[in-house]
């Protein structure tokens, strides 16, 4: 059986595409013939990984076509003519209504990569979700196929690499506690809600900290500037520090010196920065939405609510009760366990399995 | 920097109310913060983000009225799409002497250009993925033009269609009106002949 894997855009770094490596790397390792087809390859991917979809060969009856399924493309109408088993593995589309205030493009974006998943789904006939909510999310767009979950092939590996000593040095040890968000810059993940948390945190619990939101804003840019505003009128400048965006060592640091890190997204597929904050031992205040109970488990605080004071004081009582910390870690590495590279390759494996008997 | 996440923060007083517990229960923290909050005074409602204005970053974009042009974008995105990706090494023109001079040269100057030459590379690429994402967005608004023109012209059809019925229902309806009238007449004739008859 050859397994083809298919996704409109390959960029090293981003959770999609070090999925779409993991699995090249693991299908490879237990012989199944196997390629990467891109609409868009990322120079920085080594030369060979991947070929362009315009080198795509035909494909006979046995042949499993595992596409990926995360933003908008024409590929969701050519693929069910292309023969082969049609497969996909779903990273989730933030919904339209998320952008509407601030980019059309987004909006028209997101909407088309929705009707596509909709064109799609009675056409597919077996799908991997990396969570029980973009299952239910697919099941809404109308599939009826199998749906298995299998969590995101995470590269910890990775993250044993030397962090930025830049970042370290101008941050650590000056007597600051340093909350941390990562994701991009965007309206779905809901920044100025952490902003309001660390605002009445900073002014009522303590004012030596700092905010951290990293992440890239490119193409939503209105609502970055209005959320450096936002700061502005809360009187936070300088307390609020957007990074942009940053190589990956500069990420390592900012977990590196993150005393707590606060999600309040309300719609991620998954939530990879959820695992690298456990990886890095930072512990977790997140919002109740999405996949975000999912992925984190037991292993940090889960809210209900958004209220600031009540988010202050968890961050607060997270920072001071060292025993809260300590079993935070415990439950953390517990959860670490579940994402490990070897148990996600044996419940991918159970997949692969499963796709064949299809 | 927190290595090991249990130091002590040095500005800050600390807690160790479940240190040697096993197993301590979150959500009951969360009632107990729940609580607390619920009985201080409230300290000041946050203003929200509903309160700041959004920043206009839009930028004027001509359309594209003409087919040529749009071949022209189709042409020109395809050429850059090949070539974007500049390699640092290329095949160097001359020969001989000058050829081996360049190479050294090229060599030497490797650890400057070599870093500026793979971030052009990289913020080409970026353009070109951006002209491509644009590429399909137009193509996908002049298909739902096309689509809304297509239905334009139905609807078109159908209100001139509407107009006809209507001419013919007011010639109906005038026709009906002068019958009306006309059966009125008679009928006031014959009433009024039947009325002489009986005097």
């Amino acid at each position: 059986m050859k397994i083809i894997q298919i996704t409109p855009s390959l960029n090293p770094g981003d959770a999609v595409g070090n999925d779409i490596l993991a699995i090249n790397d693991y299908l490879k390792k237990e012989g199944y013939q196997t390629d990467i087809y891109s609409e868009n390859i990322h120079h920085k991917i080594p030369k060979g990984t991947a070929l362009s979809i315009k080198k795509l060969p035909k494909f006979s009856n046995d042949d499993v076509i595992l596409y990926h399924g995360s933003i908008g493309s024409d590929l969701n109408y050519k693929l069910p003519k292309m023969g082969g088993k049609l497969a996909m593995i779903y990273h989730n589309i933030t919904p339209p209504n998320f952008f509407a205030l601030y980019s059309q493009l987004y909006v028209d974006a997101t909407q088309i990569g929705l009707d596509g998943m909709e064109y799609l789904a009675d056409k597919i006939s077996y799908c991997i979700a990396d969570s029980e909510f973009n299952k239910k999310c697919l099941q809404e767009l109308g599939c009826n196929c199998k749906i298995d979950v299998c969590p995101i092939l995470i590269p910890f590996e990775d993250y044993e690499k030397e962090p930025d000593v830049s970042v370290i040095r101008k941050y650590s040890n000056d007597g600051y506690t340093n909350l941390l968000f990562v994701g991009r810059i965007a309206p779905n993940k809901k920044q100025e809600d952490v902003i309001a948390a660390f605002y009445y945190y900073h002014k009522y619990y303590n004012e030596k900290s700092r905010l951290f939101l990293v992440g890239n804003w490119r193409g939503l840019e209105s609502y970055y500037q209005r959320l450096c505003l936002y700061v502005e009128k809360l009187d936070l400048k300088g307390s609020v520090i957007f990074p942009g965006q940053i190589s990956f060592s500069e990420i390592l640091a900012y977990y590196k010196i993150a005393d707590a890190f606060v999600c309040m997204s309300e719609h991620e597929g998954f939530c990879v920065p959820l695992v690298e904050a456990m990886f890095f031992k930072v512990p977790i205040i997140a919002y109740d939405a999405a996949a975000i109970s999912e992925t984190l488990g037991d292993a940090g605080i889960l809210l209900s609510e958004k209220e600031p004071s009540i988010v202050a004081r968890a961050i607060d009582r997270i920072i001071r009760d060292n025993g809260l910390r300590k079993y935070l870690n415990r439950k953390s590495d517990e959860r670490l366990c579940y994402f490990s590279t070897e148990n996600v390759k044996k419940i991918f494996k159970n997949c692969i399995d499963g796709l064949e008997n299809e | 920097m927190n290595d090991n996440r249990i130091e002590k923060h040095p500005n800050l007083r600390e807690t160790n109310s479940s240190d040697e517990e096993l197993i301590i229960d979150i959500e009951k923290i969360m009632e107990e913060i729940r609580l607390q909050i619920k009985n201080e005074q409230p300290k000041e409602v946050v203003p929200s983000l509903d309160e700041i204005p959004i920043p206009d970053t839009s930028t004027h974009c001509e359309e594209i009225t003409d087919e040529e042009d749009w071949e022209t974008f189709i042409d020109s995105f395809q050429e850059a799409s090949q070539c974007y990706d500049i390699p640092y090494y290329w095949e160097l023109p001359s020969c001989g002497i000058k050829k081996f001079a360049m190479r050294v040269v090229r060599k030497l100057n490797k650890f400057v250009l070599s870093p500026i030459l793979e971030r052009a590379n990289h913020f080409r690429f970026l353009i070109v993925q951006c002209l491509n994402q644009l590429r399909f967005f137009v193509d996908d608004e002049k298909l739902r033009n096309r689509q809304m023109s297509g239905t334009i012209e139905w609807q078109r059809n159908e209100i001139a269609a509407l107009h006809k019925e209507i001419d013919e229902l007011r010639r109906n309806y005038t026709e009906l009106i002068g019958d009306v009238a006309a059966l009125k007449l008679h009928t006031e004739d014959n009433n009024n002949k039947k009325a002489g008859c009986n005097l």
